[in-house]
């Protein structure tokens, strides 16, 4: 039987679907048991769910890019 | 925000050498290529690594014949020119990165607590809301995270980049990275969970 602390170390492998059928399902068993454990799973696909949204919003301004790009353009250009 | 994957990229015309195309690309994903070169080269090589890799990607462009996703192929060039800046020498090596991490060590490490018989030793906080995104209209919890993100290790930084970003297959990330299979979700877990607890500590406090 996992212990709660199991489910807490290998949480981003059942996130991802990493674990193998039998860890999948003793996994999903003390889900099914367990309460804070239930919680802990959501909170972090949550948490991943804000980190993305956060995260996403990195592009370049359009002049650093356009910078870049023309540099490479020269470059290309070149004999 | 989350409008920038949105709009997509025109793969021919990046073929052809249109221009605006290529800025296009350049403002996607420049920011993402650094933050792998550092995990690779350090941060004092990894903006001119990129720059160098731009300069490949224009290069290789009408030869793209689109068999890998375009992603993995932009890592791809940047790994190998920041292999290229490292010559012979190893790997740039992180404080992060060492076999014996594991998933425990990640969870003691965040001291995280449980009881010796593996249960909780108190409830994980109740969250009031688990919909991130009426959470993410307040801006202070986006600078926390903003902020915890750029203070995890770039080994960390890199593998929530390739994997929670671009949604890359852990073997891809392995491949680009050069990091075992066990070492990659050691990192992601422990990225994730480092979120968590700023998340955690928000809805708490109000503050990061
Ligand atoms: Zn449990």
């Amino acid at each position: 039987m996992l212990r709660c602390k199991d489910i807490a170390a290998h949480a981003s492998e059942h996130i991802d679907g990493e674990l193998n059928w039998k860890q999948s399902l003793g996994y999903g068993l003390h889900l099914l048991v367990c309460g804070y454990c239930r919680r802990f799973v959501r909170q972090l696909r949550t948490t991943i769910a804000c980190a993305r949204a956060v995260a996403a919003d990195d592009a370049l301004a359009h002049d650093e890019a356009r910078r870049i790009s023309e540099r490479v353009y020269d470059h290309a250009s070149r004999p | 925000m989350l409008h920038n994957d949105q709009q997509a990229l025109d793969i021919d015309a990046l073929r052809r050498g249109d221009r605006a195309m290529f800025t296009r690309l350049v403002a996607l994903h420049h920011r993402r290529l650094v933050i792998v070169a550092r995990a690779i080269v350090g941060e004092a090589w990894a903006e001119e690594v990129v720059q160098e890799a731009w300069i490949s990607v224009h290069r290789a462009l009408p030869k793209f014949e689109g068999r890998s996703s375009l992603l993995t192929w932009l890592y791809t060039i940047v790994r190998n020119e920041a292999r290229t800046r490292l010559g012979k020498e190893a790997r740039y090596v992180s404080l992060d990165t060492f076999p014996e991490n594991s998933h425990e060590d990640t969870l003691r490490a965040l001291n995280m607590a449980f009881r010796g018989d593996g249960h909780w030793q108190g409830a994980p906080a109740d969250w009031h809301v688990d919909s991130p995104l009426a959470w993410l209209e307040n801006t202070a919890l986006q600078d926390c995270i903003n902020r915890t993100l750029e203070r995890l290790s770039a080994d960390q930084r890199a593998v929530f980049t390739l994997r929670d970003l671009q949604q890359m297959e852990l073997q891809d990330i392995c491949n680009i990275l050069e990091l075992s299979n066990s070492n990659v979700r050691v990192l992601l877990h422990r990225a994730r969970l480092t979120l968590m607890q700023v998340i955690n500590r928000y809805q708490e406090t109000g503050s990061c």
